[in-house]
């Protein structure tokens, strides 16, 4: 294990011996040197436990004090206190406004992965935390982005804006007609796409959505022909709600799948700029119009998400290697993380993800400051 | 010497004349064969497939089905199976078996549930003289060894003996394997270390009227321990760890072959696993069997009433000490009431049977079977004889309680599997059509036997875990479900020939199978041609040589598997024993002996690779009776 060790300081011997005669004895003080304590890099905290697979539970960690913090889930989404949370393979950061934690993936160990992005198996096998304490150290002051390069936790809506193009010299808005989503809804997929919309002041007038229709319940295998369905906003009250059943607007107590909110603006009355999926639909963008259709029984790995989806920041460089042996086993790829708090700038690498009797969801990890703001 | 079967019939016969062809293995052949248990000793019997599966257990296939249709009895009664319907012939010891008949095709109408490919009917030693015996065996896995001193050792205690009109037996067993494993440069092992202990012990009495009461107990217990993974980012490592005991009660009352009545109560307690996520299990079955035999002029009658009752319960230990344990299978039961009759009629040299079984059960209902079988025998001389076996059958297997009520959470992975208490019974029709022909050749010990056997079968609503849309999307997880899906259609011919000349008994056979789902796809992990070869010859100073050789080709990929590393594979094998100065015996021999086994770097990269999971090993062992 490397140390650091800070230059020791020495308190000077101070000999006193004021009104004195010269037959006192002088009084002797100990010279007693003062060392700061050592400053040690790369300690491995944990394990720390976050559950069963199937009672899953969050550790709240506070890398300033490097300790756990005990709250619930519902504590934690108004606690401002901890930094980074654990649960199972998921890892969370703090999205509190006093508190806004952000990460920035160092990349240090790329040569785990080959040029076409596989997992080389046997580096992963034969890593330890020791032989990636190296690594770990190495990430330095020098190493810090600019602020913003660092991601943090957010939300967004699964279609959302992403059905228009918005063109900031003109101020135009126009369909986004090549961005197709596909929404699984009542045991049938559709895939749409704005195909043409008109505005009226800052709302949307009307929209042409290009639909295509698969029910996997009369054992539809691929989408059918594409179909227009026109949608006039301009007399927008409760919302604009579409069924992909009927391929026809309905009121908002029918079998929605879509819905597009009202917006007055300027006294001018149309629907906002958003597409939000029923809370029982799922929805995913299919940006490259690459799928005919969905095999229902491979839903799961299409990635359909639901209206609103939490997008971890740490999802995009995942810190574990899934199966390398056949075994199940998550391996750590040891990368290096940076977490910038409200405070300071950590440097953080999982571990592992396993404690001594290898039972899984426990995460050790070492993390060390790097500057205080 | 001609050999008495049961299985065909329910009632005892010679083995040419059973109406149902069966396979014999003699309680000698059993002794050369194993290494103290059944496993891969059935693999001499040809068109019988042998299977080690991924909990280091083996199992068979017969006639394409896999192992969860095969039903394998001890004495004609059912044995607890540990992973789904198969049971582990690595947990039957050989001590105190008779023989064991192997009856291949559609038995369910006498078997009932299981009794699709086959049934293995184990028989125990009812008849024995006084006598103690003893014998060591030991082994070694040569240059696949784990460390280069490792040895096996087998340990056998036989006793029979008559006390005061009772005759009591009992055998004792212990089996030590230090299992083996091909790269040492690797953390993980290839076959576990084993520890074994089987005790059986068995008291009859004739009463009057020829009544005979036989109260039977036998305890098992089994340790394997094997090295899998070093934990990641920790020091110690994963091991898959496997500790079994097993009880078993028979009793039983029969009058001759007229009547009997017989219960049985075994209780399998088992926690395995990898380390890091072990299962303790509680297996229960009992059963109560009782049959009659009427013999009216040519018709013979069987009819028998069976009581069953299977009981489960399955946890995952929790990983805190003191947590309470994620169940997953909680405590189930299901019971079944059993009736079966089947006519017999002689018709000169021919017989015909007919019989149906009906089944009631707990959780789904009435389910029946039936079936037609016919022998005929043609006698161009005394010498020489042609026999044609016909048979038309249905079987079934009922859904085991864990494809009923299965909860396995694997949702931090992403995904579960769940029972489905809303399955049915599989089912097949089966036809097998069998020509046998004997010469007995220049003399009394020259034997000729060709036969020819075809086989047919059409299976429906085979349970397989099938993604449950639905549950999927509600869950935002992969949930696949037991369900009723699969169709198969299994076919294939069985050739073989025998031949004794003298001191030397000679063995060929060979079998095709053509095996395909519902769509036309080959069914996974069979292989199309099996080829056995065995030589049985009586060398100078009374030693017994034992050749065989097993070759297997043309197995197709599972869906999950993204290649072929190789997909045939052949195991010779070679032993002597002789028998000196009356009490002492020895035997000695090779199995693999060219070490054909997997690759597994292969399997861990999804390749299909046929070649067992097996090791060379050199084994020689000696054994004194004393009376």
């Amino acid at each position: 294990m490397n140390k650091y060790t800070l230059p020791a300081l020495s308190l000077l011997a101070i000999m006193s011996g004021c009104g004195s005669s010269s037959s006192d004895p002088v009084e002797e003080i100990d010279i007693i040197p003062e060392v700061e304590e050592v400053a040690e890099q790369g300690v491995i905290y944990g394990p720390h436990g976050t559950g069963t697979s199937s009672e899953p539970k969050s550790v709240y960690f506070d890398l300033e004090t490097g300790a756990v913090i005990e709250l619930t889930d519902e504590a934690a989404a108004t606690d401002s206190q901890w930094d980074i949370a654990f649960n199972r393979t998921k890892v969370s950061l703090n999205t509190h406004t006093d508190n806004t934690v952000g990460t920035y993936f160092t990349a240090i160990n790329s040569d785990f992965y080959d040029d076409a992005g596989n997992a080389i198996s046997d580096i992963f096998l034969n890593a330890t935390a020791d032989t990636e304490l190296d690594d770990y150290l190495a990430v330095g002051v020098i190493d810090l982005p600019t602020d913003d390069a660092y991601s943090y936790d957010s939300e967004e809506y699964v279609i959302g804006e992403k059905f228009y193009n918005y063109d900031s010299t003109t101020h135009q808005v126009s369909a986004a007609d090549d961005v197709y989503f596909i929404v699984s809804s009542d045991s049938a997929y559709t895939k749409f796409r704005a195909k043409t919309l008109t505005t009226s002041g800052r709302t949307l007038a009307t929209i042409t959505l290009g639909i295509q229709h698969q029910s996997a319940l009369d054992g539809e295998t691929e989408f059918a022909e594409e179909i227009e369905l026109e949608l006039d906003a301009v007399s927008c009250d409760t919302g604009i709600y579409v069924d992909f059943d009927l391929a026809e607007p309905v009121s908002q107590d029918d079998a929605w799948d879509i819905r597009l909110p009202c917006l007055t603006d300027s006294g001018v009355t149309g629907a906002d700029f958003q597409i939000f999926i029923n809370d029982e639909a799922s929805a995913l963008v299919d940006s490259e119009n690459s799928y005919v259709g969905v095999d229902s029984e491979a839903e799961q790995y299409y990635g359909f998400q639901s209206n609103l989806t939490e997008v971890k920041a740490f999802s995009a460089n995942p810190w574990y290697q899934y199966n390398l042996n056949g075994g199940h086993l998550l391996w750590s790829q040891y990368g290096v993380y940076l977490i910038k708090t409200n405070t300071a700038t950590y440097k953080l690498q999982v571990t592992s993800y396993y404690d001594e009797s290898g039972t899984s969801g426990n995460y050790s990890f070492r993390f060390d400051a790097l500057s205080a703001d | 010497m001609e050999q008495i079967v049961v299985t065909g019939t329910r009632s005892t016969m010679s083995q040419s004349q059973s109406p149902v062809s069966i396979d014999v293995i003699s309680a000698a052949q059993l002794q050369k064969l194993s290494h103290g248990t059944l496993a891969g000793a059935l693999n001499y019997i040809p068109g019988v497939v042998a299977k080690r599966n991924a909990k280091d257990g083996y199992t068979v296939q017969m006639q394409g089905f896999d192992e969860n249709h095969v039903l394998v009895l001890l004495d004609s009664q059912p044995l607890i199976s540990p992973t789904g319907s198969a049971v582990d012939l690595d947990q039957i010891g050989v001590v105190d078996i008779e023989r064991i008949e192997v009856l291949r095709g559609a038995a369910s109408v006498l078997y009932g549930s299981s009794a699709m490919g086959g049934v293995i009917n184990i028989i125990s030693r009812k008849v024995a003289n006084n006598h103690l015996k003893v014998k060591y065996q030991t082994s070694s896995y040569t240059s696949n060894n784990i460390d280069s001193a490792d040895v096996g050792h087998q340990l056998q205690l036989d006793a029979s003996q008559h006390i005061l009109g009772w005759q009591g037996s009992l055998s004792l067993q212990q089996i030590e394997d230090p299992g083996f494993d091909y790269d040492p440069e690797t953390v993980s092992q290839s076959a576990p270390s084993t520890d074994k202990r089987f005790v059986n012990l068995r008291l009859s009495r004739q009463l009057q009227d020829s009544l005979e009461l036989s109260l039977k107990a036998r305890y098992f217990s089994d340790d394997k321990q094997k090295l899998r993974y070093v934990i990641p980012g920790q020091a110690g490592d994963i091991r898959y760890l496997s500790k079994v005991e097993q009880w078993q009660y028979d009793a039983g009352l029969n009058q001759g072959q007229v009547w009997r009545i017989q219960g049985r109560y075994l209780s399998h307690q088992e926690t395995s696993g990898d380390s890091n996520s072990l299962r303790d299990a509680d297996i229960t079955l009992a059963e109560i069997d009782s049959q009659y035999l009427w013999n009216i002029a040519e018709l013979e009658l069987v009819s028998g009433f069976v009581l069953h009752r299977d009981e489960l319960y399955q946890v995952k230990q929790a990983s805190e000490e003191g947590a309470l344990g994620t169940v997953e299978i909680d405590d189930k039961a299901r019971d079944s009431i059993e009736g079966y009759t089947q006519l017999s009629w002689q018709i000169d040299d021919h017989e015909v049977l007919a019989g149906i079984r009906a089944q009631h059960d707990s959780e789904f209902g009435w389910h029946n079977a039936s079936r037609v079988n016919a022998l005929f025998n043609f006698a161009e001389s005394k010498q020489q004889q042609w026999q044609l076996r016909m048979g038309v059958g249905q079987s079934y297997r009922v859904p085991t309680l864990k494809e009923r009520f299965y909860i396995f959470d694997h949702s931090n992975l992403g995904y579960m599997v769940l029972g489905n208490d809303q399955l049915d019974p599989e089912t097949a029709v089966s036809t097998n059509l069998e020509v046998t022909y004997r010469n007995q050749l220049t003399n009394s010990n020259q034997h000729l036997s060709l036969s020819v056997n075809a086989h047919y079968a059409r299976a429906k609503d085979f349970i397989e875990t099938l993604t449950d849309v639905d549950a999927s999307a509600a869950s935002g997880l992969l949930i696949s479900r037991y369900t009723n899906v699969e169709q198969a259609v299994l076919k294939g011919i069985d050739l073989s020939a025998k031949l004794s000349w003298g001191k030397v008994d000679y063995q060929l056979s060979y079998s095709y199978l053509h095996a395909t789902d519902h769509s036309g796809e080959h069914l996974s992990e069979r292989p199309t041609h099996q080829i056995k070869a065995n030589l049985d010859w009586q060398l100078p100073f009374d030693i017994h040589g034992l050749v065989y050789l097993v070759y297997e080709n043309g197995s197709y990929p599972t869906e999950q598997q993204v290649g072929i590393e190789k997909d045939d594979w052949s195991s010779l094998n070679v032993s002597l024993s002789q028998s000196f100065k009356q009490n002492w015996h020895w035997v000695a021999g090779v199995d693999n002996v060219f070490d054909n086994h997997q690759n597994t770097d292969a399997i861990s990269a999804g390749l299909l690779d046929v070649r067992p999971l097996s090791s060379r090993r050199v084994f020689a062992g000696i054994s004194y009776q004393f009376y």
